[in-house]
């Protein structure tokens, strides 16, 4: 039974370069002895003794098992003589987690002590091995690699290199020195690059920007009296914050009210007040159902809005409007009148009348008119009688991908908006609530010139679909759902596997008119990509991937498949060796990075939490194996391509902006240097910078310890702002917006106001049920922690998520079907890929609809723990069926059959 | 003398088992092994299917089953804490202590070098001044809680806030009641 664990042991051992030989007594039990980090050993009988050893040296970092990047501490000791890791511990009362560490925090130990982790630079064999090659060796092929691609030395400024090095798209996902990596892409030359948010958030961060102009608000969850979370499952997977857990619970301890609309009864709809079962994919029609309501029955938080609404009153045009009953102050656009006319005039359209809204959500009429009184104060819950809106009355309303991966996502992450809007929940305390202070990007991020805004000659926008530059980040992201079609549309016309590029909304028709962009040279760039109605182009041949793993994590997963041996050279960069380098062509590279307790980076704005704090992580241990960091390795390449291929003073010396970074984070306390020249270790809490701008933890402390306090907007905030429609012009949504007139001529209005639209995959006779592929929950993150044995143990039976994944599935469906809990079954898409699993009979998710969490289905066999455990459920879900908006794929609207195997 | 109190709030466990790997971590344990879990139960018809979520440990019962069926003796508690503890030199690894007669919880279990093994508070690791073992510091929810004296919490803190369960409680029948 324990047999492998203790094979465990001597892996650590050699891992970690403790050549003693020493046995190390346990403190308490066997397992104790075979623990790295284990203390010293104390004569004892009873495990009740109190050690004496020397205290355990502790490093405070932050967490980097998911992009929540919650303050911890790395707990060390020395073992026959070597620093190792004991655990890994939370940061009492820090904003960000309210002290506490989730199973993947616990888990980093068991990340960086996996015998299993690339340990040297790898290249592949034309046999599919691997061979081990030295950093040198390494960083010269990758950069003749990159180099054959590119074809010229010419300045990535000049057209023919630039569209020559767009042909090596670069793919981001949760790694670190995210700056370097985009200012290496920059500095190369390509045009192309993604992470994570066309498969995450996309369509939320646009849904926002169209209605506060800006991708983010946070809301203040302490002193909220009615919470309503459209398939935001907070204690399943918090997003963005850990603290959002314990804020919640705590609120309802305190008497606050949560509301789940959730198409399953998930984990945070068990702590709920009320749970509201939804049809997957109409939460937008219940949204502006209930604002119609709200305007109807004149529940708005401000009388005023009632009576603009009815025309009774004319705002100053751009003038701040301060309302009594909201806190502080909303500004409304010019032309207050037209826009919220505008908004009303949509809401008030039959469809979202409650009686018929009812027919699509399949939420009770009864219930729709009774979660909007409830939600604007009027409606008493606990009696369902009517009552005068309580005194400083704090409703918010809450999303993530749960509504927003659908073809009406974006729509539905601005309605839920203007929901919380009229409910007077926009830049209160208990609502959306602004950050003040955070500093300008330029201020902490590293921001080459050459980075820029690349979309005119990018693949996304070459193949016709609208650019979003501020739903991604710094580096303004494409949409890396089309990458696999461009890779195969280098592939002769005639070969099976041959695939053009799906065209977008925006795409020149074939007459050559319409949009389409062309470059200096007069180059169309779709001819490069083989986008939209161009013949194919040769497509793109490299790609550069920093710790993602889109044949696991990406929809269409059998497309990647058969895509990225297509490749004519690919490097990575992760800490294993996973499925998606598995599939790189010969001569390709993975090359090893150590992991966030072996590194000091750069401080990073937890700006995905609206906090004005900034994390810093720091060495805990020196890196192991032959592992670097991910600037050591930037700076390397950056050299490696400088010396072979001719950029004056290299990558990033010459960079006016680099230099400038460098200067200014020196000053600042940070640190920005590769490894092996740097141990400094702060011992003070570093939660802000006010040498950019940001908090330092007593100004939190001042605040009475809570972030959002004395956060609110204020009247001098010029960017704190609501609007229920959108005439912006600003280039973020301005094309969203072409786009969905141009496919909604019936019901154009402009200015634009949320809109209905229904999803474009429902049920068929085919593909009966609906099937959502469902997100990382908190002791699982996708295939980043698929091989530490901790996170996929089987917690419980009736735990969401076990040692494998199940298809969720309702007792009437598998009846139907004669399914029993336990059984294997096929499930099959319209994609054309059918996959095995276990089904899950649970009463925990309605009839109709199925669910089956991925983070499973590896397929490389050197993650041994993850190997063949479970199945991708990505398999199923089409990569050509996106939000033309944010070009995030809408797998939570896939359909499919379920029948036993 | 009971001096150590364990107290869980389940409306704020949501089972995350941060607290399951937290434990796991810090003694090494496989991942087969937990001194700490959370059973979650699901009962009812959807829509209105009921999630709840148990937090277990050693009870370190007042009248603990496993101190009376040890064969040598080797399971006594702990004068001072009130704790029960495992004399690993007498323990001759019966097993009988991890039957479900020995243990009604089924939190103890069997080292890999034959020695029954289970939660002890973390006594073991607290170092002076420090109390809450690494299961209650990791808890995101703040749903365990701690408490050192000699009376038993009931009344105050986390029991005003209603739906607790306490490890070890004073109306200990053999095994403890939780409230």
């Amino acid at each position: 039974m324990f047999k492998s664990f203790l094979l465990n042991r001597r892996q650590f051992l050699k891992v970690a370069g403790i050549t003693t030989g020493a046995v190390v007594a346990g403190s308490g039990t066997a397992f104790a002895r075979t623990l790295p980090g284990r203390r010293p050993a104390l004569a004892r009988t009873e495990d009740r003794t109190v050690l004496v050893a020397a205290p355990a040296n502790t490093i405070h970092t932050a967490c980097n098992m998911c992009s929540n990047f919650c303050a911890a501490s790395a707990i060390r000791e020395t073992v026959a003589g070597t620093t190792v890791v004991r655990r890994v511990e939370g940061r009492a009362g820090h904003p960000n987690t309210r002290g506490g560490l989730c199973a993947k925090g616990q888990a980093a130990v068991q990340l960086l002590y996996d015998p299993d982790r690339l340990k040297t630079p790898l290249r592949k064999r034309a046999d599919g091995s691997w061979e081990v090659r030295t950093w040198e060796q390494a960083m010269n092929d990758v950069a003749d690699g990159l180099q054959a691609i590119r074809g010229t030395t010419a300045p990535s400024t000049d057209a023919a290199a630039r569209r020559a090095a767009s042909r090596v798209y670069f793919l981001n996902r949760r790694g670190s020195y995210g700056g370097m990596w985009g200012a290496f892409r920059a500095e190369f030359g390509s045009k192309n690059v993604s992470a994570s948010a066309p498969i995450c958030d996309a369509a939320k961060r646009l849904g926002t920007w169209l209605g506060v102009a800006a991708a983010r608000r946070v809301r203040d969850q302490r002193a909220t009296n009615y919470t309503l979370l459209f398939g935001r499952n907070e204690l399943e997977a918090t997003r963005y914050r850990l603290g959002f857990a314990h804020e919640l619970l705590q609120n309802i301890k305190t008497g606050g009210r949560l509301v789940v609309v959730d198409p399953r009864r998930t984990y945070t709809a068990s702590k709920a007040h009320q749970y509201v079962p939804v049809i997957p994919g109409t939460d937008l029609m219940l949204i502006l159902s209930m604002c119609r309501v709200i305007l109807d029955n004149s529940l708005t938080a401000d009388g005023r809005v009632a009576a603009v609404i009815s025309n009774t009153v004319e705002p100053t045009a751009g003038a701040h409007w301060r309302s009594d009953a909201w806190a502080n102050v909303i500004r409304l656009h010019a032309n207050s009148l037209a826009r919220l006319a505008a908004f009303r005039d949509e809401v008030f359209k039959p469809q979202y009348a409650p009686a018929a809204a009812a027919v699509v959500c399949g939420v009770p009429d009864a219930t729709i008119t009774r979660l909007a009184g409830e939600f604007c104060g009027v409606i008493n819950p606990a009696d369902g009688l009517t009552r005068a809106r309580p005194a400083d009355w704090a409703a918010v309303a809450d999303t993530t991908s749960g509504i927003a991966k659908y073809s009406n996502g974006t729509m539905a992450s601005w309605a839920m908006l203007c929901l919380t809007g009229l409910a007077g929940g926009m830049n209160i305390a208990g609502g959306y609530v602004a950050v003040a202070g955070l500093p300008a990007s330029t201020a902490w991020s590293f921001s080459s010139p050459a980075i820029g805004v690349q979309a005119a000659e990018s693949l996304t926008r070459a193949a016709g679909y609208p650019f979003s530059g501020n739903v991604g980040t710094a580096n303004t992201e494409g949409y890396r759902t089309l990458i696999p079609y461009a890779i195969l549309n280098g592939l002769p016309r005639t070969h099976p596997d041959f695939r053009r590029v799906p065209a977008g909304p925006l795409a020149a028709p074939a007459d050559g008119t319409g949009v389409i962009t062309t470059d200096a040279g007069g180059v169309r760039w779709a001819d490069v990509y083989g986008g939209g109605s161009a013949i194919g182009g040769g497509g793109i041949r490299g790609l550069f991937i920093n710790h993602t793993d889109p044949a696991v994590a990406d929809a269409d997963s059998d497309m990647w498949v058969r895509a990225l041996p297509r490749l004519q050279f690919a490097v990575a960069i992760d800490v294993y060796l996973n499925t998606t380098h598995e599939l790189f062509p010969p001569g390709s590279y993975v090359l090893p990075e150590c992991t966030v307790l072996e590194r000091t980076d750069a401080t990073t704005p937890t700006t995905v939490s609206g906090e004005t704090v900034m994390n810093l992580w720091q060495l805990a241990v020196s890196p192991l194996h032959s592992s670097r960091s991910g600037y050591w390795i930037f700076a390397s390449l950056g050299a490696a391509m400088s010396t072979r291929y001719g950029v004056a003073g290299g990558y990033f010396a010459t960079d006016a902006a680099a230099a400038a970074y460098n200067t200014a984070t020196a000053g600042s306390g940070r640190v920005h240097k590769h490894l092996p020249d740097n141990e400094v270790q702060f011992t003070q809490s570093v939660w802000g910078n006010t040498a950019v701008g940001g908090r330092v933890w007593s100004t939190v402390q001042t605040n009475g310890g809570i972030w959002t306090t004395g956060e609110h907007a204020t009247a001098a905030d010029p960017e704190v702002r609501f609007s229920f429609v959108s005439t912006e012009s600003n280039v973020n949504v301005v094309e969203f917006r072409q786009v969905w007139e141009n496919t909604n001529t019936a019901t154009f209005t402009t200015p634009l106001a949320p809109q209905w639209r229904a999803p474009r995959n429902t049920p068929t006779a085919t593909f009966p049920l609906r099937f959502m592929a469902g997100g990382k929950v908190m002791w699982h993150t996708m295939a980043a922690t698929a091989n530490l044995p901790y996170l996929v143990q089987d917690f419980n039976a009736n735990a969401e998520v076990r040692n494998t994944n199940y298809l969720l599935i309702n007792p009437t469906d598998a009846s139907t079907r004669g399914i029993a809990s336990g059984a294997w079954v096929f499930v099959a898409s319209a994609n054309g890929s059918r996959i095995r699993v276990q089904a899950l009979v649970t009463q925990r998710i309605m009839s109709g609809y199925v669910s089956l969490f991925h983070g499973y289905g590896e397929q490389a066999p050197q993650k041994r723990t993850a190997h063949n455990r479970g199945v991708n459920p990505n398999r199923l879900t089409s990569s050509r069926r996106i939000d033309a908006g944010t070009g995030q794929f809408t797998p939570n609207e896939e359909i499919v059959q379920v029948i036993r195997a | 003398m009971t001096t150590r109190w364990m107290l869980f709030d389940q409306q704020r466990c949501f089972g995350c088992n941060a607290c399951v790997v937290a434990c796991q971590q810090e003694y090494g344990l496989p991942a087969q092994i937990r001194f700490n879990r959370v059973d979650v139960t699901v009962s009812g018809t959807f829509p209105n299917t009921a999630i709840a979520f148990r937090p277990l440990l050693c009870n370190q019962c007042d009248n603990a089953p496993c101190m009376t069926i040890c064969p040598v003796g080797a399971i006594t508690r702990d004068a001072t804490s009130g704790v029960v503890v495992t004399d690993r030199v007498r323990c001759v690894g019966c097993r009988l202590c991890t039957t479900a007669t020995g243990c009604p919880y089924g939190m103890r279990a069997m080292d890999g070098a034959g020695k029954v093994v289970k939660c002890n508070f973390c006594l073991d690791r607290m170092t002076a001044g420090e109390t809450a073992p690494y299961c209650v510091k990791t808890c995101p929810s703040g749903a365990r809680q701690m408490i050192v004296g000699l009376t038993p919490p009931t009344g105050t803190r986390m029991e005003n806030r209603g739906a607790v369960t306490a490890t070890k409680v004073v109306y200990g029948d053999t095994p403890n009641q939780r409230i």
